[in-house]
């Protein structure tokens, strides 16, 4: 790895697929936050000296942060109320064919705003997992390109 | 970028009765010689692009200034400008548009040139403004 390699998350593309359509949803993002998580058993036995953890079910979540531009979202986020089953796609350097490409199914969970007095007004939507299949409809961008389609 | 910002200050001031009964010459950054006073000036005093987001946007520091022959008729001329900006829409021209217009800071001090007095007064005005792409 080229200690030269640094990217910063202004090529970011993130989209919501849901009935049969794309919400592309960046464009207005100071951030998204993206976990891969897995969730554990704890294996220890009465006489280990150190716990044993075993993984279990793997869990993807995500949260956007983005400033609210009033009227001029209505055509994407309100067709995504809150509870909206879909997938998430994102790709940290944008879609091109071979770039990373990261996402997982999920529904919106929540998309609340904050409204400050003297500051932009943010909204922070946060996705929460649906199952998936690796690499069939999770994407690990370490892993997984956009293809040509 | 800058266009607008003083497109945006000149129309608001250029438009507002108050400003032009007193003055109609609104000079950015520098009056020509011999300007006959009150005139106000228009400078960048800090800020810049924000770049928190894929969005162009500015969060720019104004100062705008009323120079005149005397302290009295500068403040006068300041307290109008004021007026006029504060937490008005300035239109900005091209696809920029005003988030939001502020006053911030006021002062008012005294210059002496070439034996003549120059009494300012004015304010730092805080325009926050976006590049607007949808309808």
């Amino acid at each position: 790895m080229s200690a030269t390699q640094r990217l910063t998350g202004h090529q970011l593309v993130v989209i919501f697929q849901t009935g049969g359509q794309d919400y592309v949803i960046s464009g207005d993002q100071t951030s998204l936050e993206i976990t891969y998580d897995t969730n554990e058993a704890d294996m220890t036995a009465g006489s280990d000296e150190y716990t044993y953890m075993k993984p279990t079910t793997k869990i993807n979540g995500a949260t956007m942060t983005c400033k609210y531009i009033g009227t001029a979202g209505t055509a994407t986020w309100g067709n995504l109320p809150q509870g909206t089953e879909g997938t998430l796609v994102y790709g940290p350097e944008g879609t091109a064919q071979g770039k990373p490409k990261g996402g997982f199914p999920c529904y919106l969970k929540s998309k609340p705003f904050s409204i400050p007095y003297n500051d932009s007004i943010v909204r922070t939507a946060t996705f929460s997992p649906q199952g998936g299949s690796y690499g069939t409809s999770v994407w690990d961008p370490d892993t997984h390109t956009w293809s040509s389609s | 970028m800058l266009n607008a910002l003083f497109h945006g200050v000149y129309g608001k001031l250029s438009a507002d009765t108050g400003v032009e009964a007193k003055t109609t010459r609104i000079y950015p950054i520098l009056a020509p010689e011999n300007a006959p006073k009150p005139y106000i000036l228009v400078t960048i005093a800090a800020g810049g692009t924000l770049n928190e987001t894929p969005r162009d946007e500015l969060d720019v520091w104004v100062d705008v200034k009323a120079v005149a022959a005397s302290m009295p008729e500068a403040l006068d001329l300041a307290g109008l400008i004021r007026t006029a900006l504060h937490e008005q829409d300035l239109s900005l021209g091209g696809s920029w548009k005003t988030v939001r217009c502020q006053h911030m800071t006021p002062w008012a001090f005294q210059v002496t040139e070439d034996a003549r007095q120059y009494w300012q007064a004015g304010g730092t005005y805080r325009i926050r403004a976006v590049v607007e792409v949808n309808p």
